[in-house]
């Protein structure tokens, strides 16, 4: 019987995840222990890797299930971070579009940042290839599942996270996930308005309104500011 | 509970997925202008500043503005450290070990 071999492609696709081995697995620790230590069961934490497979989505999840929100406003919240994902889809989509279906369905879900920017930067160079595709991308899920689970664990061991401080960790993780992201004047504006937009919605609004009160009215200025200074 | 969380996350994860595969699916000759990639920085920006705030300044869902904060006074660090390193682990721990500190010197 001959060997399935795998295309080379995919193999340079496992790859050209390497690099990014050591900032995904911390994530994925800190998301499963904070789960875990959230009251997620070890297997509704796994679970959550296996079917949204999404750092930022997942962490805002927990940080909301701790703080109390109401799902409708959880599924509000991670709807809107995740809309990043359409301009994404939209952008691998002049690639992709002549591919099978089921190539499109397996190579979408399994789409994130970190395969996204691998992705597009080959097939701005090479031919655009479905193998590469895949193998960054199992490479990051398949990696991202292990280490939920290995944070998962370890936090089934940790006590109460008041005690350890680890009710600071999303906070923290939160400022490390946004700080990269601020690159121009016009980012830290926006970053500064939203921050009153959310304590007077805090303040002023029912429970937990501030958050889609101040993430739609921050994200627009800084639409208006992209759109004033074309002019 | 369980049930309920687990309902949650197939939620999530349909809203997801719909992210992720509609343009895929409906892509023919469009693209997406410029114009739109540079409004989508926006999104995180202030999805993630709406959480931080408030997770500093009311801890405990009051406002609570002052150095006796000692979510606020680690917040700050914190910043400072990811602005200087962008490294999770790193930040993660220095800001833990500031919030057990003034906990345990000063009992904040």
């Amino acid at each position: 019987m001959k060997m399935l071999k795998p295309p080379r492609e995919f193999l340079d696709g496992l790859k050209a995840v390497t690099p990014l081995v050591l900032g995904v697995a911390s994530f994925a620790i800190a998301y499963g222990l904070l789960a875990r230590k959230a009251g997620l069961s070890l297997f509704s934490l796994t679970l959550m890797s296996f079917l949204v497979f999404a750092g930022a989505a997942q962490f805002l999840t927990i940080s909301m299930l701790i703080s109390g929100t109401p799902f409708f406003l959880i599924l509000f919240t991670t709807f809107v971070v995740n809309s990043r994902y359409f301009l994404m889809g939209a952008s691998l989509g002049t690639y992709t579009r002549r591919w099978e279906t089921k190539w499109q369905i397996l190579l979408s879900f399994l789409l994130s940042d970190e395969s996204y920017a691998l992705t597009t930067s080959y097939f701005t160079k090479n031919d655009p290839n479905k193998y590469y595709q895949l193998g960054v991308s199992l490479g990051l899920y398949i990696e991202w599942i292990v280490f939920t689970v290995i944070g998962g664990l370890i936090g089934s061991f940790l006590g109460d996270p008041q005690t350890w401080g680890l009710d600071f960790a999303l906070p923290a993780t939160f400022i490390v996930i946004l700080v990269p992201m601020i690159k121009t004047w016009k980012h830290t504006a926006v970053c500064l308005i939203t921050a009153v937009f959310s304590i007077i919605g805090l303040v002023f609004l029912p429970t937990k309104w501030y958050i889609p009160f101040a993430t739609v009215l921050g994200t627009m200025v800084g639409g208006m500011l992209e759109s004033w200074k074309q002019k | 509970m369980e049930t309920e969380i687990i309902g949650l996350i197939i939620g999530i994860a349909v809203l997801t997925f719909f992210t992720r595969f509609t343009f895929a699916a409906i892509l023919k000759k469009t693209m997406i202008s410029e114009k739109w990639n540079k409004w989508m920085i926006y999104v995180p920006i202030a999805v993630f500043t709406t959480i931080i705030v408030p997770a500093l300044l009311a801890p405990k869902e009051e406002l609570e503005f002052s150095i006796q904060n000692e979510y606020l006074i680690a917040g700050i660090v914190a910043l400072l450290i990811a602005y200087k390193t962008k490294n999770l682990v790193g930040t993660v721990i220095i800001g833990i070990s500031i919030i057990l500190l003034l906990r345990v010197l000063f009992g904040f």
